[in-house]
């Protein structure tokens, strides 16, 4: 049994937007018409006593929004695309940071590594069978987080 | 504030964003200095003398962790303090940073007011 439930992923998405960029966010199902809109994507690998990864999956209008919560200003002000894919790193980042805190506990012994830009076909983003999937709305925007308990770093991050 | 506070961060927009929270701290903006890595960071100290450090750990080239190493090396530089701004929950990895010196850890995502209320702390601003 997977000790973070969809639930619990959800829950630290939530709060990891809303203090870091004022995001409100609420779990919803994704349709497959909407999730093939969410076509940018970020992983973050993990080690210690279990490995695995953590992947984002959004759509660029919500990078925009979640850059624009991060910077202080509004979305239409964000106009580089390096910004959004700082943005998109990042926010795989403090999840990756969430998941092996809830994982480990205060006496973590998870390390992390870099987060990389990957493809939506990337087997830790299209999903394994073990993966466990959250699917945030954001204002209207799609946000996907996928814990994959055991993952290899056998495909490269961009 | 005469303060200088060096931010260092492999992610730009995240150096942004927390580079809001230090002026919300007091700290003009010319006195705010970035880097995006250790390595960036010890260049930094070179020219310009930093009261205090919020250090990013896992970035390229140079992580946290190695940078205080080096840090701490230089007797010049004893008096800067650093405050960890991170993801990272290792925990022999903070006791490791501790040992040398570290002053405080704030583990992200982190709300605004803590780190405001962890640099005033440590610079000894009062608000």
């Amino acid at each position: 049994m997977n000790p973070l439930t969809p639930d619990a992923i959800a829950a630290l998405a939530t709060t990891a937007l809303e203090r870091t960029a004022f995001m409100l966010s609420e779990q919803t199902e994704a349709s497959a018409k909407h999730l093939a809109q969410a076509t940018r994507c970020a992983v973050i690998e993990y080690r210690g006593p279990s490995a695995g990864s953590v992947g984002v999956r959004a759509t660029p209008a919500f990078l925009r929004a979640l850059a624009a919560g991060l910077l202080g200003i509004e979305p239409s002000e964000v106009t580089d695309e390096a910004s959004a894919t700082d943005a998109l790193k990042e926010l795989g980042n403090l999840l990756g940071g969430s998941v092996v805190l809830a994982l480990g506990g205060p006496d973590s012994a998870y390390s992390l590594g870099l987060p990389g830009v990957v493809d939506p076909k990337d087997p830790r983003i299209a999903g394994a069978a073990d993966a466990v999937l959250a699917t945030l709305d954001c204002e209207g925007e799609l946000l996907q987080v996928i814990w994959t308990p055991g993952a290899s770093s056998g495909a490269r991050a961009a | 504030m005469s303060c200088n506070v060096l931010i260092v961060d492999d992610s730009p927009i995240l150096r942004k964003a927390i580079k809001k929270v230090v002026r919300l701290a007091g700290i003009e903006e010319d006195r705010i200095h970035e880097a995006g890595n250790g390595r960036e960071a010890l260049d930094v100290l070179e020219t310009v003398w930093v009261d205090l450090v919020l250090l990013d750990l896992n970035m390229p080239v140079m992580d946290g962790e190695r940078f205080v190493g080096e840090l701490r090396k230089r007797p010049d530089l004893d008096g800067v303090a650093v405050v960890v701004v991170s993801t990272e929950a290792n925990k022999d990895r903070l006791e490791r940073l501790r040992a040398l010196g570290v002053s405080d850890y704030l583990h992200k995502p982190f709300e605004p007011e803590d780190l405001c209320r962890r640099i005033a702390s440590v610079l000894g601003i009062k608000r």
